[in-house]
């Protein structure tokens, strides 16, 4: 039975994992790495790059390289936040003509989500060649704070990958699955989520087949690379103090601040002071410089306390949204690297008066609860199946600018719900439905998903007609609103599928685009594989005919000597056809001397039975070509001992 | 004609269940063992990536430092550290100036102005492979074309 891919699909950092004999686990992607960066670049020969190998081009290709995508995602142009970032992307942003975002990479603009897409392609073809099977089927999480459209959007973008999205499911809630708090209903929890680049916290309530977010809140800015940074800024003022040689400009003492304040900051977790010991870090015309300070966790808690008074207070106001008192939290889910610090999980727990849950990996908790979610779905495992729910309420307007709720959050889908309105002033000929979506009691507030206009209303004081407004949503979420005028039974109705800015043909025409992609990659696959195997064979044959130069005809040296030539030729170009034909052929002669070879050896040493005699060629061809593997590429391949 | 089923025995059922069980532990056995192997590399990974940091700071004295007798001495204890890393299959990456920047084993730190992209111009810290895993990437400086 294949496996449900749980996704953690995080802002800076992106995690998968699976059920894999009835135990959550994470699984490494192809460079070996438990995480991959959320990042995605083009290079100017065209060429796609995600995760760790994208990053690392970041400083020579930043105008096309995209990072944080996640904050775009499934937003308009227009968004408060979108319009906060774009000062701080080093890529091009603009607006698309249906209002959304877009973004230029390579030569194309790109919508967001096509961006997540190219992440979520990388992670499931790595998670194949590791699994060594095939997955279709995924559960991918998002933030609590998510609407409609993200989640939507979210959910596309795994179609596009090549996923069929089981299920987009709270990260909260995912953190809360993997410490199994779902099993037991009537359950309040807090979940304090401190990443590398944002902060969310978020209050839930476990209820039968559903968990509810009371509340949710947080800072899309505040994450535990600032408290690095602090660290780091630290170090350059005490260091330009010192010596008044300024560190942030000489880039290799840059990284290794970054890695010894990193470093710090991690022991800082376990002892009471650290050592931050670079020697070397520079030098002036007096001769090298050396940085060796030191730094206590008191010191380092100075530093961060405004990043942490700011968390606390975002935990506290959170708890009043979600009207739950703090005696009445059940228990306290700690996620992400950050929330290893000891000082965050004290305040947490002076605030709440319960010791935080945190025996789980804070970074990989999120992609375990996923996978845990899929491992129910396929009846793997036994917890709640969470059932997907309307993450935001959903209304319309009415006198006043008022949100009249019709469904409320939370609710399982597929859902319905009607209700009679009437109108506003005397002899209204028509009336306009609006529909919103958001928890604010002002319709000002909240989104606006789409509106229409019931007319033909006959002449009536106000009050009197009768307007039934329904609202539906459908398995899929898709939601239609209609309303009708029950004197004239005049009717009017929109549909509303989570406007993620993107067309079902244009789904489906990124969807090929992906596998085409996939397609390339395997061919490059085999390219590069072949072009390595080529390298070895052409340096085992030259070592071969060195060493056994002696016993080889000269006529069967030139030939095998051509065909090596041959092979040379070809095996920088990008014709795998040719690189193929050529390595076989070279093989085979190759082999054939080798065959000789050791009939003649035989010849003079007497074999005991012809059986043995056999076997042993074959095995030690086998082992020739072994050790070309293993010997030669390396070397080839960027590497030496 | 048509045959009737036959219950297994108990002794069937038995033996059954016992192969079965044998089967699992085997197959556990080989998981744990794949799962050690990946704990014991993840180790050798951790603390080779600190050696690695001696290295550098040995290189950058070297660097740094008039050449001596006295220092002869601790750049044998470089070599020192470097053969107990070349014998846990810890390897170089062997970056070359002049050669195109491949960020399968480089990253690139700065950049300098220059006619095409991409060209590597300076190694500004070693890169290290273990089991054809970057442990860490060549960390280099290339050129921009502006």
């Amino acid at each position: 039975m294949t496996k449900i891919l749980g996704i953690d699909l995080g802002t800076t950092n992106s995690a998968m994992a699976a059920v894999i004999d009835g135990e959550p686990k994470i699984i490494e992607n192809k460079e070996g790495a438990r995480t991959t960066p959320s990042v995605v670049a083009i290079t100017s020969n065209n060429e796609r790059m995600v995760g760790v190998i994208a990053k690392r081009q970041q400083v020579t290709n930043p105008e096309h390289t995209v990072f944080s995508v996640k904050r775009l995602i499934g937003r308009k142009f227009s968004d408060v936040d979108v319009q906060k970032d774009l000062k701080l992307m080093p890529y091009e942003i603009r607006e698309a003509s249906d209002g959304s975002v877009e973004i230029k990479m390579g030569e194309k603009w790109h919508k967001p989500l096509e961006i997540s897409a190219m992440i979520l392609q990388k992670l499931k073809q790595d998670a194949e060649d590791k699994l060594g099977e095939k997955i279709d089927e995924v559960i991918i999480t998002c933030p609590a704070y998510f609407d409609d459209s993200q989640r939507k959007a979210t959910k596309v973008a795994g179609e596009i990958a090549g996923f069929k999205v089981k299920r987009v499911i709270n990260e909260p809630t995912a953190a809360a699955l993997a410490y199994g708090l779902t099993k037991n209903e009537d359950q309040q929890i807090v979940v304090y989520d401190f990443g590398g680049g944002t902060f969310d916290i978020s209050v839930l309530e476990v209820s039968k087949d559903t968990v509810e977010v009371k509340s949710t809140l947080g800072d899309t800015h505040l994450g535990g690379d600032d408290f690095d940074q602090k660290i780091i800024d630290w170090l350059v003022d005490k260091f330009k103090q010192d010596n008044g040689i300024d560190l942030s400009q000489d880039k290799l003492a840059l990284q290794r601040l970054k890695e010894g304040g990193e470093k710090a900051k991690i022991e800082l977790s376990t002892a009471m002071e650290t050592e931050i010991n670079l020697p070397f870090i520079t030098s002036d015309a007096s001769g090298p410089k050396h940085l060796n300070y030191k730094l206590s966790r008191a010191n380092f808690e100075e530093m961060v306390k405004s990043y942490i008074d700011t968390s606390i207070d975002l935990v506290k106001k959170a708890l009043s949204d979600s009207k739950i008192d703090k005696s009445e939290i059940d228990e306290i889910v700690l996620v992400g690297g950050q929330t290893r610090m000891p000082k965050i999980q004290e305040e947490i727990k002076n605030l709440i008066g319960k010791e935080p849950r945190k025996d789980i990996n804070p970074d990989e908790v999120v992609a375990m609860g996923a996978a845990i979610q899929g491992g129910i779905l396929k009846g793997d495992m036994k917890d709640v199946l969470l059932l997907d729910v309307t993450p935001l309420s959903l209304g319309i307007e009415t006198l006043g600018g008022v949100n009249t709720v019709l469904i409320n959050k939370n609710t399982t889908v597929p859902t319905s719900k009607k209700q009679v309105f009437s109108t506003a002033v005397e002899n209204q000929p028509s009336v306009e439905i609006k529909v919103l979506q958001g928890e604010r009691p002002m319709a000002t507030d909240n989104k606006t998903l789409g509106r229409f206009i019931l007319d033909g209303i006959p002449p009536a004081p106000r009050g009197v007609p009768q307007v039934e407004v329904s609202f539906e949503i459908d398995a899929n979420g898709i939601l239609q609103v209609s309303a009708v005028d029950k004197a004239s039974n005049k009717t009017q109705s929109i549909r509303i599928e989570g406007t993620c800015g993107i067309s079902d043909e244009e789904v489906e025409k990124l969807k090929k685009d992906a596998e085409l992609h996939a397609e390339e990659d395997k061919k490059k696959k085999e390219l590069i594989e072949a072009k390595n195997q080529a390298d070895a064979l052409v340096y085992t044959v030259k070592r071969t005919l060195d060493e056994a130069k002696d016993k080889i005809k000269d006529e069967e040296k030139k030939e095998v000597e051509a065909a090596a030539e041959e092979l040379n030729k070809v095996k920088n170009s990008d014709n795998l056809e040719e690189i193929k034909s050529k390595s076989d052929n070279l093989s085979k002669l190759i082999q054939k001397i080798g065959a000789q070879m050791y009939q003649d050896q035989q010849k003079t040493s007497e074999p005991e039975e012809g059986e043995v005699k056999e076997e042993t060629k074959e095995e030690t061809k086998e082992g020739e070509v072994k050790g070309e593997k293993k010997e030669e590429p390396k070397e080839e391949d960027k590497k030496e001992q | 004609m048509t045959k009737k089923d036959k219950k297994p025995t108990k002794e069937q059922e038995y033996l059954s269940g016992w192969q079965r069980c044998q089967a699992d532990f085997l197959n556990y056995k080989k998981n744990e063992g794949v799962r050690l192997k990946g704990l014991v590399d993840y180790k050798i990974e951790e603390w080779a990536i600190e050696i690695l940091k001696i290295i550098d700071l040995f290189e950058r004295a070297e660097m740094e430092t008039k050449k001596t007798k006295e220092t002869e001495g601790f750049l044998h204890i470089k070599k020192y550290f470097e053969s107990f890393l070349f014998d846990q299959k810890i390897e170089k990456i062997n970056t070359k100036i002049g050669d195109k920047f491949n960020p399968e084993f480089e990253e690139v730190l700065e950049t300098e102005e220059g006619d095409e992209d991409g060209v590597i111009i300076d190694i500004i810290q070693k890169g290290y492979t273990f089991n054809d895993k970057v442990i860490r990437p060549t960390r280099i400086k290339v050129t921009k074309k502006l």
